[in-house]
Formats: structure tokens, C-alpha cells, sequence
């Protein structure tokens, strides 16, 4: 397990950086924007260590906030949907298909069940994310968190490609 | 004592969540008062640094359009210097300019900010007004040595005085949050004639940035007999994606103002 969390320590920069020199410049409509950082919490393997999962998700979040400039925002979102994450992944995969130290991607439990996997935790992370940073509940930011969701989906589905071992 | 172990081995991770969750939300409603929080001044000077090297990088690419631009100011400019004798009541106050660069930009945020790499030993201080040659950028909010953080207009907290360029009407300028090309008038009365492609301008009355600064155009309008008040939302005419220079507004006269008019609450 110890050779997993240095794996996660040694993506933590790469993920930062892209995130806020790539993705942060780009925007869809004028205001969405895609946040590729979570794949690296979505799939992290169902046994990792808790608290490590916790410390990770909250350095993570704050990384991302500081170069953002609104402090607390992504921290928040990330834990949540860092505890929440074992039983949402309890609902959608099937538990029987993987080993402890497999990664949660399309080729270990499969397309079905990552798509509604990765979806609902974006949607929770999205939704907690906007309404803090608007302070305030309307119909436009629902739009704007459905259609954040739909992108950063799609973003994983295609990044999540790379993380295959033939 | 071993009743209190026992506790909080069997629920650890709801205790490190906990004070996780606690820390992150404490930092939330702190970094409100956005220049309290010091972990953002500090890494305000090192993101500085980070964001000026990429930037670099990037201006490469863009030197055609800058040169243009600069063509394009020049001239203006230039007819700047010939209409200036003319009007001597309206120019009262004088201002300079000092001309920076922007490092770095945000547009999608609720709340926007911008950095420039021209801070307090440049003259920079915070209250200067920011504009570039389109429009108005924003308000300096807190600088470093060498650099200075600007609530651009598309900040929940920003409200710059303008006024309608034909009408001569007062109002303030706000920004709902979504859409970075267009932002919203506020306290214009319904009795106001407004017409779409008005002109936005800043007005005189504040000390921050001189009267006459192109805004915005007026896209649609609203009366709305709740409020008194127009719903107004304009078009901006600065392009928050695209602007890479900046210039900051500086007034000696300005200063002087502020304080003949504090007299009056004393």
C-alpha cells in the first residue's frame, strides 16, 4: 500500500500543474470550467488508508485554492466528496469484479458502473464547490453545475484512458 | 483514558474529516475579508514569481497583436495631447499613468481577481484605479513589493461609479457572475430614457479614475416598477480574456480631494 501512496505523492505536482497553467486558462461558454484534478481522488483504489485519503484530498484542495484565490472552497468540496466516496462506490461497482490495489477505472469495473461512479461524485463536488463560491442558490448555477459536470466528465472519461495497463 | 484511546482509534477518520472540514470552512468564511488571510499574501509573492515565468513564455506568441494594440493607443494618444488645451475647466484633476503588465487573469470565478507586476516600489498602492485601452479593469486591492493584486469589475464585491455618457445619469456597475463579456447597471431610475448602444462612462465624482473611461455599451434594459430602478446590462467593451496591459491611475489631486472632503464628517 506504502508504494501506492508514493505513487499518488509523485502525481499530486504533475496534476497541480496542469490543472492550474492548462485547464484554469481554459473555459467552455465563457464560464466553465473543467477540474481534470479530481480524477487522481476518483480513482484512488477502495482500500487506500483513510486518513491518508483525507490528507491527500484536503492538500490537494487547498493547492488548488491557493492559486485560485478563494481560500477554502476546493478543500471543502474535495473532502466531502473524498468521505462520501466508499459508499458511493459501494451503490455503483460491483465489489466482487476488483482486488484491493486496483485503481477504479473503466477496464476494472467497467464502463457502466465508472461512468455513474465518477459522475455522481463530480456532481456532488461540483455543486458544493459553485454554491459556496456564489453564496447564493438560483437557476443559472444549476445550470452551470450540470454543465460543469458534463465537461469535467468527459475530460476523466478521456484522461482516465491513459491510466490502462495492457 | 483507555475508554478515550479506544474512542478515537475507532473513529478516526470521522475525527480527522471533522477537523479537516472544520479547518477548510474556517478558511472559507476568513478568506471573505480577502487581505486577512495571510497564507494568500504570502503565496500572493510566490505565485507572482510562478506566474511572471510562464507568462513570459506566452507573450512570445502574442507580440503581433501587442504591437497593434500599442499602434492603436498611440494614436489615441496623440489626439489625446491635441484636444487636451482645448478644455482646461473639464480637465481639473490630473493624473498619471503607470503601465504594467498583467501576469495573471481570471474570468470564471465568482469573485476575480488579477495580478500586475508593478507594485509598491513602482508607486503602486492600494485604492488606485486600473484601466486598460479598452475600458476600466478594476480597483488595486493589496500589493507587494513588486507586485499588486487588482479586484477586477467582475468581482461580487467591486461597485464603480459611472454614468450615462448622453443621459448624464449616476449609477454603479455591478457583476452578476456568469458571462465575463457583460455586467449590470444598477440605480438608474425608471424614468431614465435609455436606449440600447448607449455609451457607459465612468464619472468624475470619484477620486479613482478619471471622468469619461469607456465602459460599456448598453445591451438590453428593463423597467422594473418593484425597485424604481432599471435593469440595465451592458457590454462590457474590455475583453477580461484578452487584455495583457494595464495601466494604473495615479492622483495627487485626488488624495487632496479625499481629504477636504473627510473634513465634513468630522
Amino acid at each position: 500500500m506504502s508504494k501506492t501512496i508514493i505513487k499518488y505523492i509523485y502525481q499530486l505536482p504533475i496534476f497541480l500543474l496542469i490543472q492550474i497553467y492548462v485547464l484554469n486558462e481554459i473555459l467552455f461558454a465563457a464560464y466553465i470550467n473543467p477540474y481534470l484534478y479530481l480524477i487522481i481522488l476518483i480513482i484512488m483504489p477502495i482500500k487506500t488508508p483513510k486518513w491518508f485519503l483525507l490528507i491527500y484530498a484536503f492538500t490537494f484542495g487547498l493547492l488548488i485554492d491557493v492559486f485560485s484565490g478563494n481560500l477554502g472552497i476546493h478543500s471543502t468540496a474535495c473532502l466531502i466528496m473524498v468521505i462520501i466516496k466508499s459508499s458511493i462506490s459501494k451503490i455503483t461497482i460491483p465489489h466482487n469484479i476488483i482486488e484491493d490495489t486496483d485503481e477504479l477505472i473503466m477496464q476494472k469495473i467497467g464502463a457502466k458502473s465508472f461512468i455513474l461512479f465518477s459522475s455522481i461524485l463530480i456532481f456532488i463536488h461540483h455543486a458544493i464547490l459553485f454554491l459556496l463560491e456564489h453564496a447564493a442558490f438560483n437557476f443559472q448555477i444549476l445550470i452551470k453545475i450540470i454543465l460543469s459536470t458534463l465537461i469535467t466528465s468527459i475530460i476523466i472519461y478521456i484522461t482516465q484512458l491513459f491510466f490502462y495497463k495492457v | 483514558m483507555q475508554n478515550l484511546l479506544r474512542f478515537i482509534r475507532m473513529y478516526n477518520v470521522l475525527i480527522i474529516f471533522l477537523f479537516f472540514q472544520g479547518l477548510s470552512i474556517n478558511l472559507y468564511l476568513n478568506s471573505n475579508s480577502f487581505q486577512n488571510s495571510v497564507a494568500l499574501e504570502h503565496a500572493n509573492n510566490y505565485k507572482g514569481k510562478i506566474y511572471s515565468l510562464t507568462n513570459n513564455i506566452n507573450e512570445y506568441f502574442q507580440l503581433k497583436k501587442i504591437n497593434k494594440q500599442l499602434l492603436n493607443e498611440n494614436t489615441k494618444l496623440y489626439n489625446l495631447i491635441n484636444s487636451n488645451n482645448k478644455n482646461s475647466i473639464e480637465n481639473i484633476k490630473e493624473y498619471k499613468y503607470i503601465s504594467s503588465k498583467i501576469i495573471n487573469n481570471s474570468i470564471h470565478k465568482r469573485d476575480n481577481f488579477l495580478t500586475i507586476n508593478k507594485g509598491n516600489r513602482h508607486g503602486v498602492k492600494p485604492g488606485m484605479g486600473v484601466i486598460c485601452e479598452n475600458g476600466v479593469i478594476g480597483i488595486i486591492h493589496s500589493t507587494t513589493e513588486k507586485f499588486s493584486l487588482i479586484i477586477s469589475i467582475l468581482n461580487k464585491k467591486s461597485a464603480i461609479s459611472i454614468c450615462l455618457k448622453r443621459q448624464n445619469n449616476y449609477g454603479s456597475l455591478k457583476w452578476n457572475g456568469f458571462n465575463y463579456k457583460k455586467a449590470n447597471i444598477e440605480n438608474i431610475p425608471n424614468h431614465v430614457k435609455v436606449e440600447i448602444g448607449d455609451t457607459i462612462i465612468t464619472n468624475g465624482y470619484s477620486t479613482i479614475f478619471p471622468s469619461g473611461i469607456n465602459i460599456g455599451i448598453v445591451d438590453s434594459f428593463k423597467k422594473n416598477s418593484e425597485s424604481g430602478n432599471q435593469d440595465i446590462i451592458i457590454k462590457l467593451f474590455t475583453d477580461f480574456n484578452k487584455i495583457k496591459h494595464a495601466y494604473v491611475v495615479e492622483s495627487d489631486e485626488s488624495r487632496e480631494q479625499l481629504s477636504l472632503e473627510s473634513l465634513k464628517d468630522e
